[in-house]
């Protein structure tokens, strides 16, 4: 028994919480065994009198409940919460867990039991000195324990242990005393149970972890369990996976039985063992964690969650002026324009989530090197993030970690500070995780040398928020650019980079077009931002391409299709972004014009000039005013990118970019877009872009979209209202407003009161006709 | 219906100015219009107004002959009486109430 059963529960402990999934299994096992606790019919104290034919027990006689799952599932650290849980509780006493893969030769479930329970007896006064009696005959607990260890050994082993030199008869004679001093041990079992917890009402829990990893083993184990779980006031958590468990059991029935017994059947026998043992209505099966459930993990003691730790650690100001948290890797927020402003509001998780350890052992390691470094100052803690980033690229394909290299590459990182070696780090803590070591052994980690807290061990050069950019990016766009694109593991990536962003490769051939619609750290687009994009790029092409003419009208609807394919990717929408923007342009562009691989080289050099451009329209309000169009707080283009807009000390520097993403948010609220855009739609009803652009809007679940699009159709039938009765007037009537002649002038009248009168006259009509507007709206 | 000097002077407005006159009257035909056909459109189902309003995309040809197969002169000629009329007593409604606005704004002044 535990030394912590009976002290009482520090405030600390008590204030376990659990995340969702975990705390849902924990509970539910801690409910299974408050019943068996509480149940009766099995035979009163004395041993004598037997329940009832119909009772519970008598029904359901092996009080077990099992915790099934795979490997990594959690199934130890959801044991140890468990005996947590119940060791805070006077009602149990709860044994250390017994783990038979660490048992000895000869070592039984029984033994490795009543030896932890003497040593726990030991250790407790009231308990070692108690007096219980069976037929009889009264002892101290202590020694009851000592009769019955060495009942146990001698059935077992003094016995048996030399049964190889015995004739048949000695053996069945053996075999038959072993079942006598079986069923005498159950008795002596349960009469130390009655005398040491009767008269305190506690039930005994044995917690059995692993059991199916001692397969040579688990028969024995599986019928020690019923034994031992058959006695009131016992019951026992048994921690294994089922089917690691039945296959052992079956290879050992087909052993016993040199064969004869074929496989199914040894199956079928298998899962009535188990079933006998672990009966199936107190079975809690484990199932992998889910992306947001690493992320709310919780350990034991804990009061925040992994995600609320990382949400503790701030990007170095230096890198930028707004404050960034590490937790933000790990989910993408829902934008402000999207009206929900609830606390950690998401879009959900990012692609980092998925490569955190699955394990809640390796969580519960993650979250306390975290915490442990998190005091010890922001860079070491920054180590921590870095290593993270390495956990996260070990996850996906290796084709990936090519793709960040050459993304790197391009980059135009400088080249004496990038280390040309892109080997593995193998020094990872968690790296004991079964499935970290199974999956991919060669990646690598990027980060920038020459910066003073991101600079550690060797690798390539990517700072952490480009990076999430590039894995976000690698994400949505390889599934956009692909719907077909084959899923292997939990990573869609099948297509792949080149060695210039220019060129995209889908199935090993460069695409004939080039599109991202690319998520960033902290994004900013809008119409302009696509249109001044494609502007300068079909100018670029046609500078190269001299007989190409691309119109503004081709730029405009290009663009329009970049921003609506921006929204379709905001809601996971799975479409080949390459054909259809390749529909958009293709039939304006000269016949035999294609968007070709050498082209897109003319993109290389537009990001700069596209940049100042761009600074030049975020500067200027009133341009800004007139252009602007929607915004989209998650995507830009990639020319936007601030990979692309140069380094350090330029002017279009991340710091640059940064600054204008902070400047303009701050300029455009998203009431104040509503209002541009319902403007700008009245101004230009029936240009071609609103249709569009609406549809883009309604993709993107702005919540004003629907707004914008009834006061669109209000605009539209306001006009035709207004249509109608020209028209109809024109028709039917004489209305005849031309050059009305000059009267007589009004006696005392002045010219000034003349004047004003047909002033209030002329807004009288105006006050007319906007009435005349919105009832027709209503 | 015509919106000449004799409009203008019914809704109490000085029409010796040929220039005032003609912009009046250009508003005021404007209007007439909207508040027409702003009838009109109420009497349409949406059905019918989204019809016209595809008639309107194909041309002010398609979208009269629309009217004449949708609209009966009757309704029309009511429709943009009613307008005619609606907007002159308004009109002048606002004059007057300008000219009393002012008269007594004058008389204080002169206590």
């Amino acid at each position: 028994m535990s030394p912590t059963t009976t002290a009482s529960a520090s405030p600390q402990r008590n204030r376990v919480r659990l995340s969702g999934r975990i705390a849902d299994s924990v509970a539910r096992v801690v409910e299974y065994v408050a019943e068996l606790a509480e149940r009766d019919g099995f035979e009163s104290a004395d041993g004598q009198k037997a329940g009832g034919l119909g009772s519970e027990a008598a029904l359901d006689p092996c009080q077990t409940v099992s915790i099934l799952g795979d490997r990594g599932s959690g199934k130890t650290y959801t044991l140890a919460q468990v005996c947590a849980q119940l060791e805070l509780d006077d009602r149990y006493l709860v044994t250390r867990v017994i783990r038979p893969e660490f048992f000895d030769r000869g070592d039984t479930l029984y033994s490795v039991l009543l030896a932890s329970m003497m040593a726990s007896i030991n250790e407790d006064e009231d308990l070692r000195g108690r007096r219980i009696s069976y037929r009889g005959e009264e002892r101290s607990a202590a020694g009851w324990l000592d009769e019955l260890a060495f009942k146990e050994a001698s059935g077992r082993h003094g016995t048996l242990g030399t049964a190889g030199a015995w004739t048949l008869d000695e053996q069945a004679q053996a075999l038959v005393s072993v079942s006598r001093r079986g069923l005498g041990f159950v008795d002596e079992w349960r009469a130390l149970i009655d005398g040491l917890l009767a008269s305190t009402g506690r039930t005994l829990v044995i917690p059995v972890d692993d059991a199916d990893l001692a397969p040579g083993m688990l028969p024995q184990i599986l019928l020690d369990i019923r034994r031992i779980a058959s006695t009131p006031r016992v019951v026992c958590i048994a921690a294994l996976s089922y089917e690691h468990a039945q296959r052992s059991f079956a290879a050992s029935v087909r052993d016993g039985t040199a064969g004869d017994v074929g496989y199914r059947d040894a199956i079928q026998f298998a899962d009535a063992a188990l079933t006998k043992s672990l009966p199936t209505h107190r079975r809690v099966h484990l199932h992998p964690l889910s992306d947001e459930a690493k992320l709310t993990f919780t350990p034991v003691g804990a009061t925040e969650s992994l995600e609320g730790l990382l949400g503790q650690i701030w990007l170095p100001s230096h890198i930028t002026d707004e404050e960034t948290a590490l937790s933000e890797l790990f989910r993408v927020p829902l934008p402000k324009a999207f009206g929900d402003r609830r606390r950690n509001a998401s879009l959900g998780v990012t692609p980092y989530a998925s490569a955190l350890p699955s394990g809640l052992r390796d969580l519960e390691f993650l979250y306390k090197a975290i915490e442990r470094h998190k005091s010890s100052g922001s860079a070491a803690a920054w180590r921590v993030a870095l290593e993270l980033l390495h956990v996260s690229l070990r996850h996906v394909d290796p084709a990936l970690a090519n793709e960040l290299e050459n993304l790197v590459r391009f980059s135009g990182a400088d080249a004496e500070s990038v280390d040309a070696d892109f080997s593995e780090i193998k020094t990872q803590p968690w790296s004991e995780s079964p499935r970290q070591v199974d999956v991919g052994t060669d990646y690598v980690v990027f980060y920038r040398r020459f910066h003073p807290v991101l600079s550690i061990g060797q690798g390539a050069k990517l700072p952490l928020e480009l990076a999430q950019s590039v894995l976000l990016m690698l994400d949505v766009a390889a599934r956009t650019l692909n719907p077909d694109i084959q899923v292997r593991g939990r990573r869609p990536y099948a297509g792949g980079f080149g060695t210039r962003l220019a060129d995209v490769y889908l199935d090993g051939k460069v695409a004939d077009h080039f599109f991202l619609a690319l998520p960033t750290w902290e994004g900013f687009s809008d119409y302009y931002a696509f249109f001044a994009y494609w502007e300068w790029a079909c100018e670029r092409l046609a500078a190269v391409e001299k007989s190409l003419e691309i119109t503004t009208q081709v730029t405009e609807r290009v663009a329009l299709a970049h921003l609506m394919l921006v929204a379709a990717v905001q809601r996971s929408e799975l479409t080949s972004v390459v054909t259809r923007l390749g529909r958009v342009l293709d039939p304006d562009l000269p016949t035999g014009a294609t968007w070709t691989r050498r082209r897109n080289q003319a993109l290389d050099r537009v990001h700069a000039d596209l940049a100042t451009a761009y600074e030049a329209a975020v500067n200027s309000r009133s341009q800004r005013d007139r252009d602007f169009v929607a915004w989209f707080e998650r995507y830009l283009p990639l020319g936007f990118h601030p990979m692309f807009l140069g380094k350090s000390g330029d002017d279009h520097s991340w710091e640059w970019w940064i600054d204008v993403v902070r400047r303009a948010k701050r300029r455009h609220k998203t009431e104040g877009l509503v209002r541009a855009l319902e403007t700008r739609i009245r101004e230009n009803l029936g240009e071609q872009w609103i249709e569009p652009l609406l549809d883009g809007l309604g993709r993107l679940d702005l919540s004003s979209a629907d707004k914008l699009r009834d006061r669109h159709i209000e605009a539209i039938q306001s006009r035709a209202a207004k249509r109608l009765g020209e028209l109809a007037l024109q028709v039917s009537t004489a209305l005849d407003g031309r050059e009305p002649g000059a009267g007589k002038p009004a006696q005392a009248q002045t010219a000034k009161a003349r004047d004003e009168l047909f002033a209030v006259a002329h807004e009288e009509l105006e006050s007319i006709r906007r009435s005349a507007a919105a009832h027709d709206r209503e | 219906m015509r919106v000449d000097q004799s409009f203008i002077e019914s809704v109490g407005l000085d029409a010796s100015d040929r220039r005032h006159n003609e912009q009046l009257a250009r508003d005021v035909v404007e209007t007439i219009r909207l508040v027409a056909g702003e009838r009109l459109a109420r009497g349409l189902s949406p059905a019918r107004l989204q019809q016209f309003i595809a008639a309107l995309e194909d041309g002010d040809d398609r979208a009269i002959e629309w009217i004449r197969e949708n609209i009966s002169d009757a309704e029309i000629q009511v429709a943009g009486a009613a307008a005619y009329e609606d907007v002159r007593v308004q009109v002048r409604d606002s004059v007057a109430q300008h000219n009393r606005t002012a008269r007594e704004s004058d008389g204080k002044v002169a206590q």
